[in-house]
């Protein structure tokens, strides 16, 4: 089974509180047997430093449940973000059983 | 200057005065930093900070057309780059250098508006200066100097390195700062061509764990560029503060890398300390400040004398208010007395907000002992740890300014008379580092400063034979070990004899004591043999108004001031045991408390009434009451000085005015309450003395 989260809009600072107490609260509901989770960022339209530590550290959850993690649909911004920081990875989808 | 409009030259000349102020605070930072430097050398944020400090007073300088000051500032500034680029290293020495050109900078400001104060010999000083500035900013540093390298040193003075290696690990309220990583990153690719940029991943807890508001992210990141460092600065000048950022250049040649093989690791250690040390510096006052004074601009400056003007009509706005108050309660009307309580109510607001605007930090006075602490100990071959505690503490400007002089003497009376020389230390059993510790701290509507040292202690016996042999007290006498300390400040204690040029200066410790007192502040010593000397000042926190309790004996009036009283009693006949200066004691739930009686000290004429009223006041820890016949509450007061006639009034520390225009006397509570507890009058004091020193 597969499970699906949308990222917000707004991937900064401002909603990262929120959109953190949300991805926990979804990673906590989900069944063991989730095959793949599905991160879709095509909405995101503003990205910031407090976005982009938000998804590694959702990344490092994953991986360390083995959780096989991706994020799809990623919007320009998105993209470009996580390439000016180096973090390109966290758009490529995780292997299952992959480890940070 | 001399293409100059008139419009400019007018212009220049309004704004010198500014300029000559802030010049002076750039060199005090100066000081500082260089004096914050000698315990951690190669912080880079100093090392920064201390440049900018440099820079600016050239720039400005410029501007003024002061050129001498420009042509000499110009040649530390070269070196000071050096230092920062790690070329030059900072040692003790070439840190004195720094210091006297630092004092010789001040000194070229100064004769700029009348060049007669210059002296041939001071000239020649600046050229010996020069000369050392250049040879040390042409000359690589002392590690590079053993195996000479021309080659690193040309490469790094004539070319600015393209690649720089930037570490950059952001303080973890960069966020809620509105600060954002990211767009300080893609600032960077604007710079140059970033050619490496790595989240250090490991550091961002997992998603659970994580506090979404908090920043953990910490670069590393290569940029080639052409632009300097300052450019690469300039992108992190707004998160500099709580974070800790690296820029070294990419290091290309082997023979640089041998050169700096010991660098890196000192700079990563450095790194660590910072983030360790972050919440540590915070009780360390004096550092913070110093790395942020430069570039705090949160500050309107105002001219004192404007706001001692306004200060002024406040104590008089005060008792008009009081007055109108009166004549308000008179007429008996409910509606008028209202509005006047109210206008009363928003001018306490006033005062206390415009108090506050004359209250400064005390550390920037501790601050300016470092320099004096560090020459004096250098000049007497003693090695000192001096520490400054509560630098934070917030005083009235004036009382700051009155305090440092009887400071200084007391910094260095300890390090002359009170601190060992090493080796004296050594054999005692003692660290060969004396320490001095300068601290202040709120308490009870008061500063308290004192000054610690671990030195030799006060040898009472000694002072006892120096108190015989002035005639300060009677050989017959031997007072209390509490009381030959006193004998300290005595007037006519301390002579040319017994003091050097350093503590000496023509300045006995009864003068301390008595500009201490002239702030109705006390001092206070205690000492033990061996172990060291602790000085204890306390004073007010301001000079001009206070919180008053008025009261009343027979018809004079009086001001106690409030924050002292701790509660009040109702009692119905006075005392008959008293004294013949009017204490007696009561019991006060199961307490025994001195009561002092005004009617009886101050011999009031007249009956006392039926019922009398014990205020219970708390002076310095002591506790005692003070009888009087009527309450008549809460009274702003203005303090007014005493005259020269009734300086030696035991007890009394001002007057004011109230607003029918009578006058009621303050009281000194500490002075007051030693008239309550002490024993009858020492022998051995001369009658004339005034209230024992506390």
């Amino acid at each position: 089974m597969n499970a699906r989260f949308e990222l917000p809009a707004e991937l900064t600072i401002y909603a990262a509180a929120d959109t953190a107490s949300a991805l926990v609260a979804w990673l906590a509901g989900l069944e063991a047997s989730t095959a793949s989770v599905e991160l879709a960022a095509d909405q995101v339209l503003e990205v910031d430093g407090a976005g982009l530590q938000l998804l590694a550290a959702l990344h490092k959850s994953c991986a360390s449940r083995s959780q096989p993690l991706q994020i799809t649909h990623a919007t320009e911004t998105l993209q470009k973000a996580c390439a000016t920081l180096g973090l390109q990875d966290l758009l490529k989808p995780t292997p299952t059983g992959a480890s940070a | 200057m001399s293409t100059l409009s008139n419009e400019d030259q007018s212009f220049i000349l309004e704004a010198l005065p500014a300029f000559l102020s802030e010049a002076s605070e750039q060199l005090a930072t100066v000081e500082q930093l260089l004096l914050a430097l000698e315990e951690s050398p190669g912080d880079r944020e100093m090392l920064d900070a201390l440049f900018r400090c440099v820079h600016t007073v050239k720039g400005s300088a410029g501007i003024f057309g002061l050129m001498g000051v420009v042509e000499f500032t110009h040649h530390v500034e070269t070196l000071l780059d050096k230092v920062r680029e790690g070329q030059v290293a900072l040692t003790p020495s070439l840190g004195t250098l720094l210091l006297e050109s630092a004092d010789t900078i001040r000194h070229l400001i100064q004769v700029a508006g009348n060049p007669a104060l210059d002296s041939a010999s001071l000239v020649d000083e600046r050229e010996g200066q020069v000369r050392q500035l250049q040879a040390l900013s042409g000359a690589p540093s002392p590690h590079q100097d053993a195996v000479p390298n021309t080659e690193t040193v040309n490469a790094l003075d004539t070319d600015r390195p393209s690649m720089w290696n930037i570490s950059a690990a952001f303080g973890s309220d960069t966020f809620r700062n509105g600060m954002d990583p990211l767009a300080i990153v893609a600032y960077l690719q604007t710079v140059g061509s970033l050619t490496h940029c790595e989240v250090q991943r490991e550091r961002i807890p997992p998603l659970e764990s994580l506090d979404a508001e908090s920043c953990h992210l910490r670069l590393n990141a290569t940029l080639a560029t052409e632009a300097g460092r300052d450019a690469l600065e300039a992108a992190f000048a707004f998160v500099r503060e709580d974070s800790s950022i690296q820029i070294e250049p990419v290091a290309q040649a082997a023979p640089l890398a041998n050169g700096a093989s010991s660098e890196p690791q000192a700079q990563v250690e450095v790194a660590a300390a910072t983030a360790v040390a972050d919440t540590a510096a915070q009780t360390r006052s004096a550092k913070p400040r110093v790395a942020t004074a430069p570039d705090d601009h949160r500050y309107i400056r105002v001219q004192a004398d404007r706001l001692d003007a306004v200060i002024n009509l406040l104590g008089e706005l005060v008792v008009a208010s009081a007055g109108a108050e009166m004549l308000a309660r008179h007429t008996r009307q409910g509606a008028l007395i209202e509005a006047n309580l109210h206008m009363g109510r928003l001018i306490e607001e006033i005062r206390n907000g415009t108090l506050q605007l004359r209250m400064v930090p005390i550390g920037e006075t501790f601050g300016r002992f470092r320099r004096v602490v560090r020459d004096t100990a250098a000049e007497l071959g003693k090695e000192v740890h001096f520490e400054i505690t509560g630098g934070e503490t917030e005083l009235d400007k004036s009382v700051v300014e009155k305090i440092a002089d009887p400071l200084m003497h007391l910094v260095r009376n300890a390090l002359d008379h009170g601190l060992e020389r090493p080796d004296d230390r050594e054999a005692a059993g003692k660290p060969a580092a004396g320490t001095l510790h300068l601290t202040a701290r709120h308490e009870a509507g008061s500063i308290v400063i004192c000054i610690q040292d671990d030195g030799r202690g006060i040898h009472r016996q000694k002072v006892l034979q120096r108190a015989w042999d002035r005639g300060l007290v009677d050989r017959a006498v031997t007072p209390s070990d509490a009381e030959i300390l006193r004998l300290i400040f005595e007037p006519g204690f301390s002579t040319a004899e017994q003091v050097t040029n350093l503590s000496g200066r023509g300045v006995g410790m009864d003068v301390v004591r008595s500009n201490i007192e002239a702030l109705r502040g006390t001092v206070q010593i205690s000492s033990t043999e061996g172990a060291g000397t602790l000085v204890t000042i306390r004073l007010p926190l301001t000079l001009a108004i206070i919180d008053g309790f008025l009261v009343s004996v027979a018809h004079s009036r009086f001001i106690l001031p409030l924050e002292s009283v701790v509660e009040v009693v109702e009692r119905r006949q006075p005392q008959n045991t008293m004294d013949s200066r009017g204490s007696y004691c009561v019991e006060l739930r199961g307490e025994v408390l001195p009561v002092i009686s005004l009617r009886k000290l101050y011999a009031f004429e007249g009956e006392a009434p039926e019922r009398i009223s014990i205020v219970v006041v708390n002076a310095g820890g002591v506790r005692y009451a003070i009888e009087v016949d009527t309450l008549l509450g809460q009274h702003q007061t203005v303090i007014k000085p005493l005259g020269k006639m009734f300086r030696t009034l035991r007890g009394i520390s001002g007057s004011s005015i109230l607003g029918d225009g009578e006058v009621a006397l303050i009281f000194d509570i500490l002075s007051l309450g030693q008239l309550a507890t002490a024993s009858p009058s020492p022998a051995f004091r001369a009658p004339a003395e005034s209230p024992a020193l506390t």
